[in-house]
């Protein structure tokens, strides 16, 4: 089914009626029949006018069969616009152009239109008027348009409904656009644009900006490490029994060793051949360590090259508060270094401390005890201290508890001397950390201090012999063997200390003046010459106290 | 305290020797000879103008 129009398509028809129209099927001379140019069911427009009659009919027809046409809708006619009911006699028919269905321009070439042009064929599907200012837009079925705005207004959506003209406000005018950098590091040329142009960045974003202040190219697997003011851009450094594998954006992190650990709970861990591991022999609960073998120390196991660092040994009888010249020792191992310094003390078992009231005190230890390297001094109380290593001599300001040394040389002396204040438990340790006091076994801290300084006392007999001897071939003159239990240090260094002291021949005591042999100092014992009276030559003699519980005999060795 | 050098008679010979006497009665002798620091302090104190020493009877 089509709607046709053609050209020059006309017959004749004979009948009668408002019905069906029959043409010949034989067209005029130059004209073509409607089976020519139509097929059942198509439509077209007709026109049907009596040969001798006023009669005539425009309309729709729909061709039905070969030669007959229904008319379908009757557009106008004689019959004022219905259909006509045709008398007899012929009409001429044919293919016509209905007048209310021809687009036609006007005089003036407009086209000559009425009703309203559909969205499908370009048109508005409307019949609104487009004032001046509007802008057209669709309802969904039609094209309407807005209401007109003011001048400045900017067009505002309205979603789905009509857009509507807003004023903008804050306008004004921008004449020079230029950027700084600042305090970040970034610099910028280019500018000031003031009319079109470009603002290059470049620089470095600095740390405070939230940069990095790196120009580096990152390697494979490298990280911006905070260093204190910046960042270094740098790869990871692996630890022992840690491989680290960079790539291109990653970075893969081994073990190579540790593991699990070793034997069973509480058992120390070891190195095994590369491997944790335990034993039953070595164990701590958290309390207690324990070890079932040998515990092998070290050369640095006693750890206090200081001697008598608990004021234990008094051998010289130093008295609580005795001020002493500068040189003269007090408790074993300590010497005043002040003129007129002294300490008070109530003497303890084992630990002493002692109250430096006036003027310092030091002790030196020998260089034989010296291995180098650094040392550290502590010991408690409110005393202050302060060291000479190298063999030198103690100066500068004191400090509290404790002091590290720099490195010591081996083989020299060190000096540690001490300030007012309280004191006690003094160490001297090799290394930085100050451990707990080294306790010492009485007998052993005596044998140390003997070393230096040896003496014998009369405390418990006024009697008391001190060695053995003869009477030379004058009665005036003796010599008399003196013993010590441990050797001591230097015998070229040997002073004698000694009070009311005599000599013995079996049948005379005659008190006696001593002074060291110097051709019989050894480390391990002395001779002494005795200047005496009364004595028999040539007779066994025994040097002795003197009838006095105050008498003493010493030796010393000190530095 | 008194300081004074005696020379006592030895085997080998007479030896030197710097005698203290204390105040409470004891003594301390050192061999007066350059090896012993005793005698080195003593020398220093008597170089310092700080200590006399009474010389030996003969000596």
């Amino acid at each position: 089914m089509a709607f046709i129009t053609a050209d020059r398509v006309k017959d004749t028809s004979t009948t009668t009626g408002t019905g069906n129209i029959t043409v010949s099927g034989s067209a005029p001379f130059g004209y073509r029949t409607f089976s020519t140019v139509l097929s059942a069911s198509d439509t077209f427009y007709y026109c049907v006018q009596g040969q001798g009659t006023s009669e005539w009919e425009v309309g729709l027809g729909t061709y039905v069969s070969s030669n007959q046409f229904a008319r379908t809708t009757v557009l106008s006619s004689s019959a004022s616009g219905s259909a006509v009911s045709f008398s007899s006699g012929t009409k001429n028919v044919f293919i016509t152009l209905a007048a209310t269905k021809t687009l036609q321009l006007d005089s003036t070439g407009n086209p000559v239109f009425t009703g309203v042009l559909a969205i499908a064929n370009g048109g508005t599907n409307s019949t609104a008027t487009p004032t001046a200012g509007t802008v057209p837009y669709g309802t969904g079925t039609a094209i309407a348009y807005s209401a007109a705005g003011t001048a400045g207004q900017v067009l505002t959506s309205g979603g789905t409904g009509a857009p509507t003209w807003s004023t903008v406000t804050g306008l004004g005018t921008v004449t020079s656009v230029n950027v700084s950098g600042g305090t970040t590091g970034l610099t910028y040329s280019g500018g000031p644009v003031t009319a079109s142009g470009t603002i290059t960045m470049a620089g470095t974003l600095a740390v405070a900006n939230g940069g990095t202040g790196l120009t580096s190219t990152p390697a494979n697997g490298a990280l911006d490490i905070g260093n204190g003011t910046g960042f270094t851009r740098t790869t990871l450094t692996a630890g022992s029994n840690i491989t680290i594998t960079n790539t291109a954006g990653g970075i893969s992190i081994a073990s190579t060793g540790g593991g699990t650990p070793g034997g069973s709970t509480t058992q120390i861990q070891y190195n095994n051949s590369g491997a944790f591991a335990g034993s039953s022999n070595l164990t701590f609960d958290g309390t207690n360590l324990t070890s079932g073998g040998t515990v092998v120390m070290a050369s640095s196991f006693k750890r206090n090259i200081l001697i008598n660092g608990n004021y234990l040994i008094n051998q010289r009888v130093y008295v609580s508060g005795t001020a002493t010249a500068s040189g003269t020792y007090m408790h074993d191992r300590w010497k005043s270094t002040t003129t007129n310094s002294n300490y008070t003390f109530t003497q303890g078992t084992p630990d002493t401390t002692i109250t430096i009231a006036a003027g310092t005190i030091a002790q030196i230890v020998e260089d034989k005890n010296v291995a180098g390297g650094v040392y550290t001094l502590s010991w408690t109380g409110t005393a202050t201290a302060r060291i000479a290593i190298n063999g030198g001599t103690t100066s500068g300001a004191y400090a509290a508890s404790p002091i590290t040394t720099s490195s010591a040389t081996a083989g020299q002396t060190i000096t540690v001397e001490f300030s007012t204040g309280t004191l006690g438990k003094v160490q001297l340790e090799p290394g930085t950390i100050a451990t707990p006091y080294e306790q010492q076994i009485y007998s052993d801290q005596l044998a140390q201090c003997q070393r230096y300084y040896y003496r014998q006392t009369a405390t418990s007999g006024k009697y008391l012999r001190y060695g053995v001897g003869i009477i030379s071939a004058t009665s005036n003159l003796g010599q008399a063997l003196v013993s010590f239990p441990v050797s001591m240090r230097l015998p070229s260094s040997y002073a004698l200390e000694y009070s009311t002291v005599a000599m013995y021949d079996g049948t005379t005591i005659s008190s006696a003046t001593l002074v060291l042999d110097v051709d019989t100092v050894s480390l391990n014992s002395a001779s002494l010459i005795a200047t005496t009276s009364g004595m028999v030559p040539y007779r066994s003699a025994l040097l002795i106290a003197n009838n006095s519980l105050s008498s003493y005999l010493g030796i010393s060795s000190e530095l | 305290m008194t300081v004074r050098e005696i020379i006592v008679e030895g085997l080998n010979g007479p030896q030197k020797h710097i005698v203290i006497e204390r105040d409470d009665g004891s003594f301390v002798s050192f061999p007066a000879n350059p090896e012993n620091l005793n005698y080195v302090n003593i020398m220093q104190l008597v170089e310092a103008g700080e200590l006399t020493i009474a010389p030996a009877e003969g000596g």
